[in-house]
């Protein structure tokens, strides 16, 4: 239970975990799954993982400095907290796309009447289904 | 003065004949401020609604995507102000709302008595009143909103309202999309803006499906609760201030 003491077989392997995710976000970059800009917190994440996995003394140093009693209890915390705070902003980001895309069929939806409208004109006598628009009352 | 009427469509084929008929017979009718134009907001309709628009030569526009009840009527307003409609009705596409009460909800924004007048239908009491459950829904989002913002609204959740120029403009930047019937009068209220109601009589949908099912309905209370307190808490009235 006494943490400090980390196998090294586990300890190569948190390392090569940490180095792959790295590697994972690189290629989706390449192939331009993921833009830069919200790549940026990706990085960050995954070259946090890669320092902790080589150096774990960092952790341990934290966690005495937090108090808490288990190391992993730390890393489950801080891992937690990333994933709340990741959630959240991919929430705000779909708001943020939703408002826009509404904004963006909306428009769409008003120059495809126009353009109805224009050619309609253009058209001039020929057809004779001209858009009503109740006109009337006042009178 | 120019009136536009917006009519939100979404897979109303049994029904948009008639509300476009009964509309065109009704405004010859009566006495209103101004001449009437109708749009038609087609919600990226599934059946053939944007067909027998086209075909019977309807003024409609078609949404790419559907945007739900609330960025469709958005569109409508959208219109308006590019096209410069001083008042703006929305009314409904399934029949419910009679025409014939255009002028009662038309009036008093066209006095300048209110910037947004929403026809009731629990004022004179007359005509469909709808189920019990729907009532107690709609007289609590009344209480709610009595309470955020100090509006007397009955009819909270009713569709049939008119808007001035003023109102219009700022619902085309700002309007809710799910439920938006509620929450647009909090936030036109506490912007200044003057809400109130004029008698109108409801019918029983004509045919199709309401937006609303018995289903959705917890759900639908608990957002539009949710979304009037939300909105309240982080929105300061501007006192007297007209957008």
């Amino acid at each position: 239970m006494n943490a400090g003491h980390i196998e090294p077989v586990f300890r190569v392997g948190l390392i090569l975990g940490a180095i792959l995710f790295l590697f994972v976000i690189l290629w989706m970059l390449k192939k331009k799954k993921l833009t830069v800009r919200y790549s940026i917190v990706w990085f960050f994440a995954a070259f946090a993982l890669v320092l902790f996995a080589v150096f774990p003394y960092i952790v341990l140093v934290l966690r005495d400095l937090l108090q808490v009693e288990l190391v992993s209890n730390l890393v489950f915390l801080m891992v937690l907290a990333f994933v709340l705070f990741m959630l959240l902003s991919i929430s705000c980001i779909v708001s943020v796309f939703s408002e826009k895309l509404k904004r963006l069929s909306q428009e769409s939806a008003l120059l495809e009447q126009r353009v109805r409208e224009l050619e309609r004109q253009l058209d001039g006598t020929g057809r004779e289904s001209a858009p009503r628009g109740a006109r009337g009352g006042g009178a | 003065m120019k009136i536009l009427v917006i009519i939100p469509c979404y897979n109303e084929e049994e029904n948009i004949e008639r509300v476009v008929e009964n509309l065109e017979t009704a405004v010859r009718g009566q006495e209103l401020p101004g001449e009437v134009d109708y749009l038609i907001v087609n919600d990226c309709s599934t059946d053939a609604s944007a067909k027998i628009c086209r075909e019977r030569g309807f003024r409609f526009v078609s949404q790419p995507v559907n945007l739900g009840i609330g960025g469709t009527v958005q569109t409508g307003y959208l219109y308006a102000v590019c096209n410069g409609y001083d008042i703006a009705v929305q009314m409904d596409g399934d029949g419910q709302h009679d025409p014939r009460y255009l002028a009662n909800v038309v009036w008093p924004v066209a006095r300048g008595e209110l910037d947004m007048c929403i026809g009731s239908r629990f004022i004179t009491r007359e005509g469909f009143q709808t189920s019990f459950m729907r009532r107690l829904g709609i007289n609590i989002l009344s209480i709610l909103l009595k309470i955020l913002c100090g509006a007397r609204v009955l009819d909270t959740t009713s569709g049939f309202r008119a808007t001035n120029r003023q109102l219009t403009a700022y619902f085309a930047q700002v309007y809710a999309q799910d439920y938006p019937e509620p929450e647009a009068i909090i936030s036109a209220v506490l912007s200044g803006f003057r809400v109130g109601e004029a008698p109108v009589v409801m019918a029983e949908r004509m045919g199709g499906t309401s937006s609303i099912s018995a289903f959705k309905s917890v759900f639908y209370m608990v957002k539009v609760s949710l979304s009037l307190i939300v909105f309240r808490l982080t929105n300061i009235r501007k006192k007297g201030a007209r957008a």
